[in-house]
């Protein structure tokens, strides 16, 4: 058996999990649907089989990704964590945190400016020269605002500066 | 009696060309942009009908209808972001052909199945619709509960992967796509209290997110890792793409003619089209091919039986629009609304009183589908060299702009925005972990409808009303066969032996 075999990688189980809080969630939420007074259960019916067959599948995905870390607990595999490198995932999560950001600014300030600027700091986390950065923001940022707002009239946060 | 003279006439009048060739353009354009559908299309063409006369109306939303669908497939090949809907099943065989330098290929086949399985599309049209259209009225709510879920079992069983995860995916897609209200009694579920909810989830901003933002995120974290993600920047002549296409045509003619008559047969059916048909014709083109491991890896069968599928459909639309003037898919419930402004009256009689009408819209849909190749092999050339050559640094900021943007002009709310954010955080984890997105996005597409035909058998008499016709029957043994077949196949070779 190769060593990669006998690893314990937390990641899927750790997924697997919220998988199952995912369903348990969903699971309660259909549950609390109203019958609205029919036996048979009325618009809760479908919702609760789906959310119920969900719940199970998730169940044996924790039962199967939970057989790694028995194997560890065994001895049989050995521990290898996943560790989380800090400055693999960190730019991943800040360019989150930036759209966001951005999708909330955007809403205050208008449409272009912050368009021109997430195009920017993303050309350069893929390592672009500041000025083709630039060059590269204002194609998006003016070029998408052309095509939405003027040729297929979608009306484009103004915020307070008006575009 | 049908007036040929005025038909010809019209076709190549100037007027006819323009009408059709801007149009055609506008379609290209609409298809290649994440987020923007054929259905917004034709209801932005909605006012320029209005000012023109019917014939011309139909032929603009008909062309931009046909070539919007073929051009979602450019983005699908060269970013893996399904241009609308109707390319999202094969997406991901596209964009691996397009790993092996194979992507202007990929396009010449769906090029190529696209023309030919619309072509067949209105072949049927012209002359098997009112045949067509009374075989579809037979499907009550059990037919298509049952065929829903022959749809829903078939993308389960087209993805590789463990079954849990391929169910997990599925089943979550079909709870997403029950979110908001009801569609038989109104009441609303799964909502969590958040009123932003009660409309439901539009599954263009998922699909958006879980193709697009999922790669913005999965680029970034390869960036950092250092992990470069090159394509190969094969090209190729005009004659090799369009002897490609043939070539595959010929030896996968097949997957060709099932994935036809599939797009036909479900464009016929009313609320079922384009994306639908691609799936179900791609899914089943796996579970009955002979090369099930070339499947995700960039399989020219895949595709163009998916193709074949998606442009056959939008003719198989119009049987039900035009004999009882029952809308087959979303593009031809805005065209039922046109024809309705322009005093057309669709209905069996069409046939006779409106011949020339009906049968010019047969040369236009010829048309339309034939402008296809040479538009698309310009596209593809242009588009291809753009997409390939194109680094990192201006792709992902664009890509990035475009699902933002994309998203918000779904309902020009930032709820969808939000939405497309956090299925790209799904996608991007499920592609890690390996669960596999394509059955929950068949889910997502498929829930409502699931739902609504089960609740509405239901109602009718409790579980024997899914199994008390024999068309329902028939799809429910189909659904069983497609399950065993494998195990059945094995079972027969080992009586052979």
């Amino acid at each position: 058996m190769s060593s990669l075999e006998n690893e314990f990688k937390p990641g899927p189980l750790l997924f697997s999990l919220c998988a199952l809080a995912v369903s348990i969630m969903l699971l309660r939420e259909a549950l609390r649907v109203d019958d609205l007074g029919m036996s048979w259960g009325g618009p809760r019916l479908f919702p609760c089989i789906i959310s119920s067959l969900l719940f199970i599948t998730s169940v044996v995905l924790v039962l199967l990704e939970g057989k790694s870390l028995l194997r560890l607990y065994r001895g049989v595999a050995f521990k290898r964590l996943e560790r989380v490198k800090l400055k693999e995932i960190a730019p991943v999560a800040f360019l989150l945190v930036i759209i966001v950001l951005y999708v909330e600014i955007i809403k205050i300030v208008g449409y272009l400016i912050p368009t021109f600027m997430i195009s920017l700091y993303v050309s350069l986390l893929f390592k672009a020269r500041l000025l083709d950065a630039v060059m590269i923001s204002l194609i998006a940022s003016l070029g998408s605002m052309f095509l939405f707002k003027i040729v297929l009239a979608v009306p484009l946060p103004e915020g307070v500066i008006g575009w | 009696m049908v007036d040929w003279g005025f038909i010809f006439s019209y076709v190549i009048s100037a007027k006819a060309l323009i009408i059709m060739f801007i149009t055609a353009l506008y379609g290209l354009f609409i298809g290649a942009m994440p987020g923007l559908t054929a259905t917004m299309a034709a209801a932005l063409l909605v006012p320029f009908a209005f000012w023109l006369d019917p014939l011309s109306a139909l032929a603009m939303i008909i062309t931009m209808d046909v070539l919007a669908i073929w051009a979602g497939d450019i983005p699908a090949a060269f970013v893996r972001i399904p241009g609308t809907p109707a390319s999202a099943a094969y997406a991901d065989e596209m964009y691996e052909m397009t790993k092996r330098g194979k992507g202007q290929i990929a396009l010449a086949i769906s090029l190529m199945g696209s023309t030919l399985g619309g072509l067949i599309g209105v072949l049927v049209l012209a002359f098997f619709s009112p045949e067509l259209a009374k075989f579809a009225l037979n499907f009550s709510s059990a037919e298509f509960f049952w065929l829903v879920v022959f749809g829903l079992i078939n993308g389960v069983l087209a993805v590789r992967g463990s079954p849990a995860k391929r169910l997990f995916s599925l089943l979550l897609g079909i709870l997403i796509a029950l979110v908001g209200f009801d569609p038989v009694f109104f009441s609303s579920r799964l909502t969590f209290g958040r009123p932003e909810l009660l409309g439901g989830l539009n599954y263009i901003p998922i699909l958006i997110g879980v193709f697009g933002m999922s790669e913005v995120l999965k680029r970034t974290y390869y960036k950092v890792r250092g992990i470069t993600i090159e394509l190969p920047k094969t090209e190729y002549r005009f004659s090799e793409l369009v002897l490609n296409g043939l070539r595959y045509i010929k030896r996968f003619y097949n997957r060709f003619i099932s994935g036809s008559t599939i797009g036909v047969i479900i464009g016929a059916l009313p609320g079922a089209g384009a994306d639908i048909a691609a799936w179900l014709s791609y899914n089943l083109s796996y579970r009955f091919s002979r090369n099930k491991d070339s499947y995700g890896k960039g399989s020219e069968e895949g595709i163009l039986a998916a193709t074949s599928a998606n442009n056959a459909s939008l003719a198989g639309a119009w049987i039900p629009s035009l004999v009882f003037g029952i809308p087959g898919d979303s593009v031809t419930a805005i065209v039922l609304g046109v024809m309705m402004m322009k005093g057309i009256i669709p209905g069996p009689r069409i046939f006779i009183e409106q011949a020339t009408l009906v049968y010019s819209l047969f040369i236009i849909f010829t048309v339309a589908n034939l402008l296809i190749i040479p538009l698309g092999l310009l596209t593809i050339k242009f588009l291809g060299r753009v997409f390939l050559r194109t680094p990192d640094y201006v792709l992902v900021p664009m890509i990035l702009v475009f699902c933002v943007i994309g998203s918000y002009a779904i309902d020009y709310s930032f709820f969808s925005v939000l939405v497309m954010l956090v299925f790209g955080v799904m996608g991007f984890f499920m592609d890690r972990y390996g669960y596999p997105y394509a059955p929950m996005v068949l889910g997502v597409i498929l829930g409502k409808m699931l739902e609504t035909y089960f609740v509405m058998t239901y109602v009718k008499g409790g579980v024997a009303a899914f199994f008390n016709r024999p068309l329902s029957l028939a799809l429910f043994a189909l659904t069983l066969f497609v399950i065993f077949a494998p195990w059945i196949g094995r079972k027969v070779k080992l009586i052979k032996r």
